[in-house]
């Protein structure tokens, strides 16, 4: 049977005008590279895999509801911040909508199930493009609240493969730049020493504190290195980036749980551990391939957003969420406001974190201040100090205004309200350990 | 003279010891700007290395071929 004539797709598309829509289709994707690479096939099945993980994680959160806007519990990302406008859905107890959207896409995921059992990897194509389209919007457009860099993951892995031509080499590529690119979060003192670790209460897992700083240093040379090894046409290389990588992921996940091994482990199985030896084919270079370029190297781009805005970005977190930022750092913080009312009255409120990923990022704190000023008429103006601590360094007072009312948040370039240690920004005291998850 | 560490007490911490570092650490931490300007250079000739064996050379030899 011709892989262009598979039953299904003959059915839904039986006009000339259906058929050649199909055709087109199918070449503006290059859906032929998925039905003639089982390696495809079993890499869609694996990010179907990891999209159902996400979305289910997502099923009850209240991240896109329109109760979280009119509460003020949502957060914008800092290049749109009006989101929340946009919001339509309800979440559970307040309301269904939003169960009934998630339901949909879980029947749509059921569906592709079927389908790639059936072969009909056109079918398949059209329904993960639908449920990518989504998942991107809620990621990248409706809340920063979910930004998370599993999900980064799986939403960048299967854009290669439902866009691109060349989509196993790109994949390739593009995971061990994954890497590569992540590597960068860890050139920073909390790596370089080991402190995120050695400042958690419980230590860095299994090889302890005394050797902290060896294990992370070794993390790091293994992602600039060891990464491309996964490359190599030399089966020893591969073999040993192979095993380094499969321990990483198992021992990171002592502590991030099943959600990061399950598109990472399983997406470096797939890509690097069935038919290693096609891993160093030719590079593509013909003109197809230009978009895949473009894509490697906006990649690149992104990752370099929060590097090139002046200031520690881990101690700052100005455009932290744009590239990787698993582990940036060990965060603790304190922000604190005191609400003044035309009535004279004032109302003190004080936030803390919660755990070391709990990111204290003051755009966060900032966008929810701006919000109530905005809401509330009572509100003459709002002092704000925030002080954050990383790695087990003191806490400076990043933050310290007298109406952050009057404050505006650029995504691109530093803050002048955020202040930097070398900028002025006075320490207030001295962190004690903390905890991972909590 | 030397003025007493105020900690920062966050909820749920209390029981915590101050953050310090091990000796290793300590041992480490003078260099630690140098060590990261050594990973940034490991990290920039990896990536001149691999675009240019395996992209811009290819790229050429794709060219002069033509």
């Amino acid at each position: 049977m011709d892989i262009r004539e598979t039953p299904l797709l003959r059915t839904l598309f039986s006009s000339p005008i259906e058929r050649a829509i199909a055709r087109a289709y199918r070449r503006i994707f290059s859906i032929d590279e998925i039905e003639t690479t089982p390696l495809l096939q079993i890499a869609t099945g694996a990010l179907l895999f990891s999209f159902f993980i996400g979305l289910s994680r997502w099923f009850y959160s209240a991240s896109i509801s329109v109760s979280s806007y009119l509460n003020n519990e949502h957060t914008c990302w800092p290049y749109f911040q009006s989101c929340g406008e946009w919001y339509f859905l309800e979440s559970l107890p307040f309301g269904y909508s939003q169960s009934i959207l998630f339901m949909a896409a879980f029947a749509l995921m059921a569906l592709a199930a079927y389908l790639m059992y059936k072969k009909e990897w056109t079918l398949v194509h059209a329904i993960l493009l639908v449920l990518w389209v989504g998942k991107a919007i809620i990621l990248f457009a409706l809340t920063q609240q979910l930004a998370a860099n599993y999900d980064y993951y799986d939403t960048l892995l299967l854009f290669i493969l439902l866009v691109f031509p060349h989509k196993l080499f790109f994949a390739r590529l593009a995971f061990v730049l994954l890497y590569f690119l992540a590597s960068t979060i860890k050139i920073h003192e909390g790596w370089v020493l080991g402190s995120y670790f050695t400042s958690l209460a419980t230590g860095l897992p299994l090889f302890g504190n005394a050797l902290s700083p060896i294990v992370t240093n070794f993390v790091i040379l293994m992602q600039i290195i060891g990464s491309w090894m996964l490359l190599s046409r030399n089966k020893y290389l591969h073999l040993f980036a192979m095993l380094y990588f499969l321990s990483f992921h198992l021992y990171s996940g002592i502590l991030v749980g099943f959600r990061y091994p399950a598109v990472a482990l399983v997406m470096l199985l797939v890509l690097f551990g069935i038919q290693w030896r096609e891993t160093h084919r030719s590079v593509p270079l013909d003109r197809k391939s230009l978009i895949g370029w473009c894509f490697v190297a906006l990649m690149l781009v992104v990752q370099f957003i929060p590097i090139s805005i002046p200031g520690d970005h881990k101690l700052t977190l100005e455009g932290n969420y744009y590239g990787l930022f698993m582990f940036e750092a060990n965060h603790q913080c304190v922000s604190r406001t005191v609400t003044h009312y035309a009535d004279g009255t004032t109302y003190e409120k004080i936030k803390q974190s919660m755990d070391a990923k709990w990111r204290c990022d003051p755009y966060e704190y900032w966008f929810a201040i701006k919000n109530h000023c905005e809401r509330d008429a009572r509100t003459e103006r709002i002092e704000w100090t925030f002080d954050h601590s990383i790695n087990g360094n003191p806490f400076y007072r990043i933050v310290d205004v007298q109406d952050a009312c009057i404050l505006s948040y650029a995504p691109l370039s530093h803050n002048e309200w955020i202040q930097l240690p070398e900028g002025g920004a006075v320490i207030v005291g001295y962190p004690l350990e903390n905890f991972y998850e909590r | 003279m030397e003025t007493e560490k105020t900690f920062v007490m966050i909820p749920g911490l209390e029981e915590s010891e101050p953050v310090s570092l091990t000796p290793l650490q300590q041992s480490i931490q003078p260099h630690t700007l140098e060590i990261q300007a050594f990973w940034w250079a490991i990290w920039g000739i990896t990536l001149v290395y691999v675009v240019t064996r395996y992209v811009i050379i290819p790229f050429f030899n794709q060219i002069t071929r033509k």
